[in-house]
């Protein structure tokens, strides 16, 4: 699509007409309609010959302008280089956009592409968690408020924070408005004529990434959160408003009362501990973990354990490099079979394990010899 | 000011984080046993990660290690000089390191006190060095 095209179509071609007459040295290339509240355009700045990757959003008329300003002043690893800001009009509500660095893609289309391993899931996460940390820090003391797989992006199985629309600095009670994009994702603590974001709401952002990474994905059809009577109710219903509105319900009554995350969903491999972590992230405001690190201080306690397994699309299960083997339970001769190698040589059967009827069976087994060991 | 007593013991790194009044008095603000793992690349980038969290969490000072001795009988475990090393490289805080003698000597005239009242035995070595740091 040429960028004629893309201001004829887009609900933002003024904004972006503007833009590109007043920033010569940007060189429009594709659109991008991964990202929600508004569109990302990807272009070259011919000064610096580099790709980057511009995102146009509305905002309320307030001092939210200034947030991407913010963050222009961090240097960090996982998150994603503001280059420049501005504001592009204010009729009704404002029109922003940020210059930053170009990703290679969104979590969400990385989750979708690939199988990832124990162990990746962890790095990802570790790197949001350390950039989450950088913006929480007392230097900048910002939330982020919109922490979800559409905002973070992934190069290099390295994790980035990105997508400022919705970053606030916290005031002296530490407390910030509801910002009420993705219900799917907002925390307990955001419903109610007193809802409110803090420090602790990123950490229960974080904690459903987390589970999202581990295999325990939620479904983005709203529908899937009916219970047989709501299903009765919803299906009485004529207009499409009033389904939102009872979807909206369901969702906020599943996050009030804990009930969003399906703890049964995760692989059977992931060990309890990590969904221990996880559910001391998404659990109400009280009990939830204080900070960054209490959050990485718990991960540490895992790792002392961890194994890392990984499910390739055949559904065969690998654990790698466990006290110098590795591990395999594959489906083989009706049944699945346990076995091991040394060095990167051929999977072999362990001696003594026959063909078991189902992988938990299996994974029991695999699990009761290296326990031995 | 906020000052982070660290003691390294066997494979673990007792941390107090302390801030010192306006009245000169040590307030314990938080304590942690932070171990780490083994020597291998991944545990000593999460030990560091961890106290990059600590950091931004606190922005302390400094951070006040006590000094091991490294060689001889009663020398230090391997394991606390890996530890002192990553500490070490923190470069968004000042580490420095504190001898025994110096923390009885201070203990001995009064200028620190012992421990802090509802924290647990382990950590009074961590928060006498957190409190030489505040003085």
């Amino acid at each position: 699509m040429s960028l004629n095209q893309f201001i004829e179509t887009s609900q933002y071609g003024k904004e972006i007409e503007k833009l590109f007459i007043e920033k010569q040295e940007l060189e429009f290339l594709s659109c991008n309609q991964d990202g929600a509240n508004g569109e990302i355009i990807l272009a070259k700045n011919k000064h610096l010959n580099r790709e980057v990757a511009i995102k146009i959003y509305d905002h309320e008329k307030d001092s939210i302008i200034h947030e991407p300003t913010l963050v222009a002043r961090i240097n960090h690893e996982n998150i994603l280089k503001v280059h420049d800001a501005g504001l592009l009009s204010s009729q009704g509500y404002s029109t922003s956009y940020y210059v930053m660095e170009r990703a290679q893609e969104s979590l969400t289309s990385f989750l979708n592409r690939e199988r990832i391993s124990t162990q990746l899931a962890l790095k990802l996460f570790k790197d949001l968690m350390k950039g989450l940390s950088c913006l929480h820090s007392k230097e900048f003391n910002l939330i982020h408020r919109d922490l979800k797989p559409d905002n973070l992006l992934v190069e290099s199985n390295c994790l980035k924070i990105g997508d400022f629309g919705s970053i606030k600095r916290l005031n002296s009670s530490n407390k910030s408005f509801v910002y009420k994009h993705s219900i799917l994702y907002r925390p307990p603590e955001s419903f109610g004529s007193q809802g409110f974001f803090d420090k602790k709401s990123d950490i229960y952002q974080a904690g459903i990434i987390f589970a999202e990474l581990l295999g325990c994905s939620l479904s983005t059809n709203g529908e899937n959160y009916l219970s047989r009577r709501e299903r009765a109710k919803y299906d009485a219903l004529r207009t499409y408003a009033e389904k939102a509105i009872l979807i909206d319900k369901v969702i906020e009554s599943r996050i009030t009362t804990q009930k969003l995350v399906d703890y049964s969903k995760f692989p059977f491999y992931i060990d309890t501990k990590l969904i221990s972590i996880i559910r001391k992230m998404v659990c109400s405001h009280e009990k939830r973990f204080n900070s960054i690190a209490d959050v990485l201080a718990a991960l540490t306690v895992y790792e002392r354990s961890k194994k890392n397994w990984t499910a390739d699309k055949y559904g065969n299960l690998t654990l790698e490099q466990f006290k110098g083997k590795d591990y395999q339970i594959v489906l083989e001769r009706g049944g699945y079979l346990i076995k091991h190698r040394r060095c990167s040589q051929n999977f072999l059967q362990i001696p003594n394990t026959g063909v078991y009827d189902s992988k938990e069976a299996a994974y029991k087994e695999l699990n009761r010899i290296i326990s031995k060991k | 000011m906020v000052v982070f007593g660290i003691e390294l013991k066997g494979s673990d790194a007792i941390v107090v984080v302390v801030e010192k009044a306006n009245d000169g008095q040590c307030i314990g603000k938080e304590y942690k046993k932070i171990s780490l793992n083994s020597t291998n690349q991944d545990d000593a980038q999460s030990f560091r990660d961890l106290f990059v969290a600590l950091i931004d969490q606190y922005s302390p000072s400094k951070i006040v290690i006590n000094t091991r001795q490294q060689k001889g009988e009663y020398a230090a475990g391997a394991v606390t000089f890996v530890m002192e090393g990553i500490l070490l490289t923190l470069n968004q805080v000042d580490v420095i390191s504190v001898a025994g003698a110096t923390i009885r000597a201070k203990l001995k005239s009064g200028a620190i006190q012992t421990q802090l009242d509802g924290y647990p035995k382990y950590t009074e070595k961590a928060f006498q060095l957190a409190s030489l740091g505040c003085l």
